[in-house]
């Protein structure tokens, strides 16, 4: 009899793919993001992960972290631990669904590897104007998705990212990294911007929320900043888009540092330096909306014309 | 009298158009300061006292002496408090 269980090990399949501006090794495949055959700076596994932080600094509701390490655990599908911003280990619970395991790389751990790393991952999705991104800032559910490929379609821009942008700097100059060309939209998302969710797949089992792929629409790379558009509701029942200048460009984007109160104030003198840098170089809007009213060609349209003046 | 103020060097700081945004490294806590505060602000990267701010101010505000002295000492005592500013060590 032949032992060749070790020997599995090494047949262990390795996905290269580059995201965020890393190379990303995984050994779970996601295909939401760009096949690279580049050296990997951050690695992706399964195995086993610490029971407990030693050092954390924070506790929360199913999380532990410190300014290097991070452990959370999502009872029903697995526990992720990343470390340094370079490595992330998966302990999957059994039957989890590897769509539902991926979810969360794809959300809180990726944000954590890029934190890790002295980023400044942003709650963005984002547009290329003239080589320069436009990013589109906003709590979950207020369309930050929508109005990106509302513009991509309508007035040709490409995409760079659907909702975590990160912002970095070069040569002291503040620059924004592309992330992947997929798209989380809801059904009533897909009927606003006229796509049928027919062969589009399930980003999760149990959630109605479809993966659309923008693929040669999608812009990677790096840019320079151009503008950044925060969304929020409008009591009224109209469009506003209003330009905001001084420390209020500060305080209003930094509501939208990704998973800002899960890190707490653990990286923010990085963020500091990151945001003001990226802020002296990007114009800032407050875009204001009604609730639950398709507004999306009006919208579109007032962003493509402050765009094309800025 | 002849105190002479400077900015708290650890100090993060960036001109956000004609204001300034301040975070301070060790209590994270965050600071803003309106346009003329952001003025006296460019001014203390060098150490001034409180009579070479005001000469200074004058000229480049429409205020009264008066006014002006009350305001910057009162600036400066905040600043103080806040460990924002600090008194020269070079005299």
């Amino acid at each position: 009899m032949v032992n060749n269980i070790s020997f599995c090990y090494f047949l262990k399949k390795h996905y290269t793919y580059s995201a965020f501006g890393l190379i990303i090794s995984s050994e779970i495949e996601i295909p939401e993001f760009v096949i690279s055959k580049e050296k990997s700076n951050v690695t992706i596994c399964y195995g086993n992960v610490p029971k407990t932080l030693k050092k954390a600094e924070h506790e929360g509701f199913r999380y532990q972290i410190s300014k290097n390490e991070f452990l959370i655990k999502y009872s029903t599908w697995a526990t992720y631990f990343v470390c340094n911003g370079e490595k992330v280990i998966i302990q999957p619970e059994k039957n989890a669904d590897e769509r539902d395991i991926r979810a969360f790389i794809l959300s809180t751990v990726i944000a954590i590897v890029l934190h890790q790393r002295g980023l400044l991952p942003l709650h963005t999705s984002g547009i290329v104007y003239k080589n320069k991104g436009v990013l589109f800032a906003g709590n979950s559910g207020i369309g930050k998705s929508t109005i990106a490929i509302a513009l991509n379609k309508k007035y040709k821009y490409k995409f760079i990212s659907d909702d975590i942008t990160v912002i970095s700097e070069q040569n002291a100059a503040p620059i924004i990294y592309s992330s992947f060309p997929s798209v989380k939209l809801w059904q009533d998302s897909l009927d606003m911007l006229k796509i049928s969710n027919n062969k589009l797949p399930l980003i999760r089992k149990d959630v109605n929320k479809f993966r659309y792929n923008t693929n040669t629409d999608f812009y990677s790379g790096i840019l320079n900043p151009y503008a950044i558009f925060v969304i929020e509701n409008n009591v009224q029942n109209k469009v506003e888009i209003i330009e905001i200048k001084g420390v209020e460009k500060f305080n209003i984007v930094r509501n939208h540092i990704f998973r800002a109160k899960m890190i707490k104030e653990l990286y923010s003198n990085e963020h500091f330096k990151l945001l003001t840098l990226f802020l002296n170089s990007a114009k800032c809007y407050k875009i204001l909306r009604p609730k639950d009213v398709n507004t999306i060609n009006e919208l579109s349209s007032m962003i493509n014309k402050i765009i094309k003046k800025v | 009298m002849d105190k002479k103020y400077v900015r708290k060097k650890e100090l993060l700081s960036s001109r956000m158009d004609n204001e300034i945004v301040m975070m301070h490294p060790e209590s994270g806590k965050y600071f803003a300061l309106n346009p003329v505060a952001s003025r006296i602000w460019d001014l203390l990267e060098t150490p001034h006292n409180l009579n070479e701010l005001i000469e200074k101010l004058l000229k480049e505000f429409d205020v009264s002496e008066e006014t002006c002295c009350k305001e910057v000492s009162a600036f400066l005592k905040e600043m103080s408090e806040k460990k924002l500013v600090v008194i020269s060590e070079q005299g």
